[in-house]
């Protein structure tokens, strides 16, 4: 499917009913996550930090190396948004999610999608007027990345981590190294 | 760090602060001979032993990079550099909220009050002034002459680089003097390209950076247990192999070799106590900030090392008959002629090319251009002095993904090679001391100890924005004329004096007693048994990180003072 029809295809999904199989699955996490148990300030509903999972997967899916999901990133995302983000930070996050839960993003196939995030990113590159601007698909592609390529799943798994190097030494890059994470 | 217990309070010389300058002279002053008691401010930090964050995994920092909105609110000021009190470093840089200021004009304050101070977490550059900087305010007529030249403090430099450890490449420069160098690190390939296109084209000076790291460690680091850096590049968080010079690596260890050492903290010096008799210092108050207890203790010399704004605050606070508006202020110049270091501009560009190139091991060290402005034939038309740049070339990481379109397998895929080469230069300016960029105390805000608070009231003069506009250009200037491209320069309108963390000038060394504080051997004019060698002693401020001279300063101000003593003159 070319990237414009799908959009198109995307857009006239709105307003369908989440599946009665989502929603199993969203009443079943909820009582699953007991992540950072006992601390009262995590951001996210069940729902969406579901959707979020989806969402960073997405952007940094399984490959050879393992995918957003196995490292955790929405965890890590939740974590921030209730430690290190103000309400309006928090509030444009919140409203990204809640606007993909209205279009029931979940029930749409891997396709349509991924054609969704990228019609968010084009709308994000396009409505920013200041270099900094933030808007939830920046957000949700910063945070993902940090969270990720700064998890022990991440750094391990796509980089050579060498905690003490112990030298300083200019080599030749060759095929087949590692980029060395410190 | 064993703590010695002195059953009395009486000591031959008591060291206000233990940071750069604090460790140095508790250093000297027990080597030789002397029974010292050291007074921090803030609480313990054992070398090693409370690096607590230093071999911890980034992914054991649960927030990674981003800065919580606890620490924003606690820590207001020390955040203004670059976040810096991130989860790595929250604990260890102070709490702006429990140790307020005030400022009627804004003022950047970084501060660490714990044992070792800055010196814990300073950029370690390191460059001995030229001649011209101790000559210049005479020669232009700006601020007051220093009363010391080059060749004074020269064989100090010496003394002080070999205990310390100083890596860097002898150059032979006039502007920019050798040290006593250990090996210099090396420069990368796009680097040193940049160098060779520097002086082909502009014939402008590119060196490797001066920096306080270990690359062969002399005995003198060795029996401190101080070993090579290990190209870990996390300094900040203290290195458990003594691989960067810091008090709490270097000088508090020497000085605790001696058994001559007493160290005590949480201990706030609220005053230094002047006897009208004797018509000298004969002591300190202090206050537990813990317990709020008061104590006195007493001792024939006093090294006054607070760094350059609670030293002048400390000597402002010390009031009494004879000196009604502070301790050796006859002059009004304690707490005047604040000074920094530009800081906050320069230019970025990416590098085509080099693409076969790589590093291994991460260098805690970058370049440095030396002062070109005003220097031989070369002078700038609307500013005097001039500024010299630090940076460097480095290939991008997967934080390129956040300015890339697109996302998905092949995008992650992608991330995990090395990206081009970037490369980018901020610039280190000289300000020039001004009388109306002056701190002072509240005359009715008090802290929770009950001392004043500080009150910042300065600002980048005309010669100042002047120099920074300059810094912009001549980056952007160096980079194209390199040949690399997107070149993009920045000059951060966010940055206030202080952000340079280079704060100095407050109490400065001069020849008059009528327009300075402290005479050539840091002696306070009217008050000869303190000694001030810390940034606030500064008459002018180069244009190079001055920690070097700070302690370069101490040392000769300490082998005075002993000779001082024993000759009974103080």
């Amino acid at each position: 499917m070319k990237r414009r029809t799908a959009i198109k295809y995307v857009s006239t999904m709105l307003g369908l009913a989440i599946s009665a199989p989502t929603l199993s699955a969203l009443d079943k996490f909820s009582e699953k996550r007991l992540y950072n148990k006992g601390q009262k300030n995590l951001f996210l509903t069940a729902e969406q930090f579901i959707l979020l999972g989806e969402l960073t997967e997405l952007i940094l899916p399984k490959t050879k190396t393992p995918g957003a999901k196995e490292a955790k990133v929405a965890e890590f995302i939740d974590l921030v948004l209730a430690d290190c983000y103000t309400v309006k930070e928090k509030n444009i996050f919140r409203d990204g999610l809640q606007n993909l839960q209205d279009r029931h993003f979940l029930s749409f196939s891997l396709t349509e999608q991924i054609a969704l995030l990228h019609a968010l990113e084009d709308d994000s590159i396009k409505n920013r007027k200041l270099f900094n601007e933030i808007d939830f698909w920046r957000m949700l592609k910063e945070l993902t990345l940090l969270g990720y390529f700064g998890s022990e799943v991440g750094i391990k798994s796509c980089f050579d981590y060498r905690p003490v190097p112990g030298k300083l030494e200019n080599v030749k890059w060759e095929s087949g190294m590692k980029m060395i994470a410190y | 760090m064993e703590i010695l217990k002195n059953k009395s309070n009486r000591f031959d010389a008591i060291v206000i602060g233990s940071g750069m300058t604090g460790g140095f002279a508790a250093k000297e002053l027990t080597e030789k001979g002397l029974k010292v008691l050291v007074v921090e401010r803030g609480k313990e930090v054992k070398h090693i032993e409370d690096y607590d964050t230093a071999m911890k995994a980034p992914w054991e920092f649960p927030h990674k990079d981003k800065l919580t909105l606890r620490s924003a609110e606690e820590r207001w000021a020390n955040n203004r550099f670059n976040n810096m009190a991130k989860d790595d470093l929250e604990h260890f840089m102070t709490n702006d909220k429990e140790n307020p200021y005030l400022e009627k004009r804004p003022f950047d304050w970084i501060r660490a009050y714990h044992t070792g101070g800055k010196s814990m977490h300073w950029g370690r550059q390191s460059y001995r002034w030229n001649k011209q900087d101790f000559e210049a305010n005479a020669k232009e007529g700006i601020g007051i002459d220093w009363p010391i030249r080059y060749d004074d403090l020269a064989p100090w430099y010496t003394y002080v680089e070999k205990f310390v450890g100083i890596s860097g490449q002898a150059e032979n420069w006039d502007v920019l003097p050798d040290s006593h160098f250990q090996p210099p690190m090396p420069m990368n390939a796009p680097e040193r390209y940049f160098k060779n296109k520097m002086m082909e084209k502009l014939g402008r000076k590119v060196t490797i950076g001066r920096i306080a790291n270990l690359t062969k460690p002399e005995p003198q680091q060795l029996s401190l247990g101080r070993s090579s850096c290990q190209y870990r590049n996390k300094c900040a968080r203290g290195c458990p192999f003594g691989g960067y010079y810091s008090s709490l690596s270097g000088a508090l260890p020497a000085a605790f070799k001696t058994g001559n050492l007493t160290i005590i903290h949480d201990s706030i010096v609220q005053e230094i106590i002047y006897d009208d008799q004797t018509q000298k210092a004969k002591g300190v108050r202090i206050i537990n900030s813990l317990t709020s207890e008061v104590m006195e203790y007493y001792a024939k010399i006093i090294f006054l090392n607070a760094g350059a704004m609670n030293t002048a605050a400390i000597l402002l606070n010390s009031k009494s008959s004879r000196f009604p508006n502070g301790l050796g202020n006859d002059s009004d110049q304690v707490g005047r002629n604040v000074m920094d270091h530009q800081l906050g501009v320069g230019a970025n560009a990416t590098i085509e090319g080099f693409l076969d190139d790589y590093v291994i091991g991460s260098r805690p060290n970058a370049l440095y251009i030396p002062r070109f402005r005003n220097w031989g034939s070369d002078k700038a038309n609307n500013f005097s002095r001039g500024y010299g740049y630090q940076g460097g070339a480095s290939r991008k990481g997967w934080s390129r993904g956040n300015g890339l379109t697109g996302f998905g397998a092949e995008f992650k895929d992608d991330l995990t090679q090395p990206g081009e080469w970037t490369i980018g230069f901020g610039g280190f300016g000289e300000i020039l001391p001004d009388s109306s960029n002056r701190m002072y105390l509240d005359p009715v805000k008090k802290d929770k100890w009950g001392i004043p608070l500080i009150v910042f009231d300065a600002a980048f003069k005309d010669n100042d924005l002047a120099m920074r506009k300059d810094i912009m250009e001549n980056a952007i200037e160096m980079l194209e004329t390199a040949g690399f491209k997107q070149v993009v320069g920045y000059d951060r309108k966010e940055v206030h004096i202080g952000l340079g963390i280079h704060e100095m000038g407050t109490a400065r060394m001069g020849l008059d007693p009528k327009s300075s504080v402290l005479n050539k051997f840091n002696q306070v004019h009217s008050c000869k048994n303190i000694f001030v060698t810390d940034g606030a002693a500064m008459t002018s401020a180069s244009c190079v990180n001055p920690s070097l001279t700070y302690m370069a300063l101490t040392a000769r101000a300490a082998d005075h003072a002993v000779k001082e003593l024993k000759n009974k003159m103080i």
